[in-house]
């Protein structure tokens, strides 16, 4: 008896050992992602003359100090990101996708709304009072932090003094700007100097954007309620670039290439829009010393405009499912989120004009630029940063603008502003009906 | 104890046999399962890969579908033919143109193709791309390179062009793949510009990433042999001279087996037209293998299979086998202890019967022994109760002749004393069949004896007769006294030399012990051993000589009885019987 008790026992024993073995062979997975050992991020972001060049400079202040960590930065254009992300957050699927990645603010509501789940909390690497005020609202969701903010987008007339001299302007002439007087200028350079005013994109109304968001208002009201028919700043805004175009002191450009080519080839006279381009226009080393910088012109016909606008800017967010979100985090707080040094070397190498308060401190910053014969423009930005208004963006600002650049293209060619912004509220309204 | 485990042991040989067995039995059944599944594999996987290749091919060419359809769109759109015109535009036209052109091409592009780039130059360096990225390469390079070149040489079809890096700014570092084509005025066919659809090639590798694995690798092979796209970034831009790739390709199947370095490959081919190219599908059959049987773990199931069954192979044999090597020790120790000991009657039922055979075998020995120890008694008794029988007739014919004599002489009184002697002689032993007699009747046969013996060879030699009180009585093999008195009579004193026999009768704590002394010649070693030995051929009373004295008593009494004769040359010979002392019983 005692014997088949041990025989049992000892074969129930091997069974039990077989079907573990054989289990763990089937469910043995493989699991690819939050591997310790694998220290490498992926950085995603658009214009390789900005972006690129402060990835890359904060990869080597990072990699100082962490050796070990690979960084690898992408170079994209802003289509693809936006492509890309949303075609891979909504499948879920994060093979390929980066850990850290620059967005847009106008974007940065839709993808924390439509992905909260998706970007890391990054409350622990740095606190909204850190940042410029009017930045901050954009990167949070739920009181929570999402993003970091980077550039500040603030608006300014960049403009080649030799050629307003030379139309028989200076530069007093373009401090308190309103485009009225831009057109007025523009014709003049165009007669004496043969060059266009700026470069006009028909598929690009960022233009409207800046003159809108100088007079405190939105393709959004404060709701978040589209508001195109009676937005009088946006009626006003569209009148301005009407008179602009029709002024006949505008070049066409169908593209980024021959918006930077423009200026740089010396076609145009001036560059009105963020502080971001700064660096496209220094690429012109010839030019060094033609430049100056004044304030964003304002809308005459409209009493709420100010000197004072922004466009674009953007912040860095983490993916926290693409596997690295601890080293991504890391990588943030120790350069991004904080690093003085960073800003200041920035600033001498892109013009970066950063969101981050301390960043003031750098000296850099109160250095008078060569480029822009001796004027010190970062003590103008930071100025007019501080002026401009701050307005909601909504979640749809682009699914609005694709409708707003058709009837924009409308109202240039000749039609009723009323009744084709009227039109537009409707599609507008269908657009972005959740 | 000898615990330890032999090599020639049972033990050990049915562990090997087991271990070898399981071993084998795994061994041929997992090559056998193994042989039998790979070939199943090896088909199904390359008829499922078949399909997953077909869809590259079909998505492959949906992709320069749309393409084509994009370059359409552009070669038929106003807005792109007078944008590349040379010359000033009023504002309103040309910022409408510029619209006209962006939104044209927005809807020739399908909306889930998001990762290509439209670049369209003019043959006066006007230019357009479709991204918010600078051109980065000259326009006259552009225009002057070999994707350009061999647009304009083919200019009725998309040519497929890859190249190191791209023409813009996000692809500058990156290897893109490139469509190039010409566009042509339809009546002069003169080209006026060129279209440029760009795709990173790690982009363009989604086409085929769901068929690639470590097992499986993919080219995209122009005409010329050179790899456009693979999975394995090394080959691309170099010339692919595998063999297999092209026998393949003559083999004109889509699925083609074949074998390289003792690798077993499918290769799946299809030829791309529109791309110019030939799409490969290598698949290393071992390798996909591999992941279908984790060789590690199958060793482990059965090593730790075939370890249980040994050690149970181990327990149950040798619970089988202990009774059997007890009984092995045992039966070897039996010679030592007489054959008395039993086997336990224990372990499995064959070891059981086993035992109980052995144990009755051995009872069956020790009894034939026994009774055939009995039978050789008793015929040794019946050999010498024979010999006691027979009264020497020569004795006899001597004994009355000298009687003759005496009455003859006409001495009566000592004639009728010898026959009387002679006749109680003759009853004690003739008449008298039984084996023991008493000490006393012994002593008087003797004294009869010597009174015949004296009648007929004078009174030179005298016989004396000292029997300790107590011993009367014990009881004594007939005539087992006599031969040595004989003997004393015949060879202890020749040359008619007087002398004196004397017979001694006491005890010896539980044995009587009986001595005949003579004071005779004696013997040397020679006569005693003879006397021992072999019967002399001196005239004897009975058949009985001395030699069998020693025989009988130890056949009676034991081994450890006996007698022994201690002699000295010119002093004498005494002889000294020794047998347990008991009291007769009538």
């Amino acid at each position: 008896m005692k014997v088949k008790k041990v025989l049992a026992v000892m074969m129930a024993g091997t069974m039990a050992m077989g079907i573990a073995v054989c289990s763990d062979a089937g469910l043995g997975t493989v699991k690819a992602a939050d591997d310790a050992s694998d220290k490498t991020l992926t950085i995603w972001a658009w214009d390789e003359a900005f972006n690129i060049v402060a990835a890359n400079e904060a990869k080597e202040i990072y990699q100082k100090e962490n050796p070990d960590a690979e960084v690898n930065v992408v170079t994209m254009a802003q289509d693809d990101i936006v492509a890309k992300l949303n075609t891979s957050l909504s499948s879920q699927s994060y093979d390929g996708l980066p850990d850290i990645v620059l967005i847009e603010d106008y974007k940065a509501q839709g993808y924390l709304t439509a992905y909260t789940d998706e970007f890391a909390e990054l409350d622990d690497v740095a606190k909204p009072d850190d940042f410029a005020a009017y930045k901050t609202g954009v990167n949070q969701a739920d009181g929570k932090m999402y993003g970091i903010p980077f550039d500040s987008g603030v608006a300014a007339t960049f403009y080649r003094t030799d050629y307003i001299e030379e139309a028989g302007y200076t530069q007093e002439d373009m401090q308190d700007l309103t485009w009225e007087k831009y057109i007025e200028i523009g014709k003049a350079v165009k007669e004496k100097c043969g060059v266009d005013m700026c470069t006009l994109d028909p598929s690009d109304i960022g233009q409207i954007r800046m003159m809108m968001q100088s007079a405190g208002s939105w393709y959004t009201d404060a709701e978040g309620k589209v508001s195109i028919e009676d937005n009088q700043a946006l009626k006003d805004a569209v009148t301005e670039y009407k008179n602009l175009v029709d002024a006949g002191i505008t070049k066409q450009v169908a593209d980024w290439d021959q918006f930077v080519g423009a200026f740089n080839n010396g076609e145009v006279a001036s560059v009105v829009t963020g502080c971001w381009i700064a660096p496209s226009i220094q690429k012109a080393e010839d030019q060094s010393g033609k430049w100056a910088v004044a304030p964003f012109p304002k809308m005459e016909i409209n009493d709420a405009s100010i000197n004072a606008s922004s466009i674009g800017g953007a912040g860095w967010y983490v993916l926290k499912n693409v596997g690295h979100e601890e080293l991504a985090k890391d990588f943030l707080a120790k350069t991004f989120a904080g690093n003085v040094d960073l800003m200041n070397q920035l600033v001498k190498d892109i013009t970066l004009v950063s969101t981050l308060n301390t960043a003031s401190e750098a000296p850099n910053y109160s250095e008078g630029s060569e480029f822009f014969g001796g004027q010190k423009i970062f003590d103008d930005f930071s100025n007019w940063t501080k002026e401009v208004p701050s307005v909601n963006y909504g979640m749809h600002t682009y699914a609005i603008e694709d409708i707003m650049t058709e009837a924009v293209q409308a109202i240039v060619g000749g039609a009723d502003m009323d009744s084709v912004l009227g039109d537009y509220q409707i599609q507008a309204e269908a657009a972005v009906a959740q | 104890m000898r615990r330890g485990l032999h090599l020639n042991s049972m033990v050990v040989r049915i562990l090997c046999t087991v271990a070898l067995g399981v071993l084998s039995a795994a061994a041929i059944i997992s090559a056998i399962v193994i042989h039998i599944s790979t070939d199943i594999f090896v088909d199904t996987y390359g008829k499922s890969q078949e399909q997953v290749f077909r869809q590259i091919e079909n998505d492959l060419n949906d992709f320069h579908e749309n393409l084509m359809k994009i370059v359409n769109a552009v070669d038929s759109s106003w807005a792109f033919h007078l944008y590349l015109e040379d010359g000033e535009q009023e504002p309103a036209l040309s910022f409408q143109t510029v619209y006209q052109m962006d939104s044209d091409l927005e809807k020739a592009i399908p909306s889930n193709i998001n990762d290509i780039s439209v670049m369209v130059i003019g043959m006066n360096q006007k230019s357009y791309i479709n991204r918010a990225e600078t051109i980065t390469t000259p326009k006259g390079e552009i225009l002057a390179g070999e994707a350009a070149v061999k647009a304009l040489d083919n200019p009725d079809s998309i040519q497929y062009y890859m190249a190191e890096n791209g023409y813009t700014s996000t692809t500058k570092e990156s290897r893109v793949l490139m469509a190039v084509k010409a566009l042509c005025f339809l009546e002069s066919k003169e080209p006026y510009g060129l279209v440029f659809i760009t795709i990173k090639e790690e982009d363009f590798e989604k086409f085929y990433k769901f068929f690639t694995s470590d097992a499986a690798e993919f080219y995209l092979i122009d005409s010329s042999g050179e790899v456009i796209s693979s999975n394995d970034k090394e080959v691309i831009g170099r010339r692919e001279e595998k063999d297999y790739l092209a026998e393949a390709a003559e083999a004109g199947v889509l699925r083609y087996q074949t074998k390289e370095d003792g690798r077993l490959l499918t290769v799946l081919n299809t030829d791309m037209p529109y791309f110019a190219c030939r799409a490969y599908g290598v698949i290393d059959n071992g390798k996909a293998l591999d992941k279908l049987y984790n060789a590690p773990q199958i060793l482990l199931i059965c090593a730790v299979i075939g370890a249980a069954v040994m050690v149970i192979t181990l327990l149950v044999v040798r619970q089988t086998t202990r009774p059997l090597s007890v009984m092995v020790r045992k039966m070897s120790g039996a010679i030592d202890k007489d054959l008395k000991e039993h086997m336990d009657i224990t372990g499995s039922e064959e070891v059981q019967e086993l035992a109980r055979t052995y144990n009755r075998m051995l009872d069956d020995l020790n009894s034939y022994i026994t009774k055939l120890m009995e039978i050789q008694k008793e015929k040794r008794k019946a050999e010498i109760s024979a010999l006691q029988m027979q009264i020497n007739p020569h004795y006899i014919y001597n004994t009355l002749a000298s009687i003759k004599w005496l009455i003859y002489e006409g001495d009566t009184e000592k004639s009728t004393r010898t026959i009387d002697a002679f006749i109680m002689l003759l009853r004690n032993t003739i008449s008298n069949s039984d084996e023991f007699i008493t000490v006393g009747q012994e002593i008087e046969n003797l004294k009869n004896y010597v009174l015949i013996n004296n009648t007929r060879y004078g009174d030179r030699i005298k016989a004396e007769y000292f029997v300790a009180p107590g011993c009367q009585n014990c009881m004594i093999l007939k005539l087992i006294l006599q031969p040595f008195v004989e003997n004393a009579f015949f060879h202890g004193f020749p040359s008619e030399m007087p002398g004196h026999i004397q017979v001694f009768a006491e005890r010896d704590g539980s044995n009587l012990r009986i001595q005949i002394v003579d004071d005779g010649v004696g013997m040397d070693q020679g006569r005693l051993n003879d006397l021992k030995g072999k019967r002399t051929k001196t005239e004897h009373f009975t058949g009985i000589g001395v030699n069998n004295v020693d025989d009988r008593l130890k056949l009676v009494y034991g081994a450890e009885y006996g007698i022994s004769i201690d002699s000295t040359i010119n002093e004498g010979t005494t002889v000294t019987i020794i047998f347990p002392a008991e009291e007769f019983k009538a």
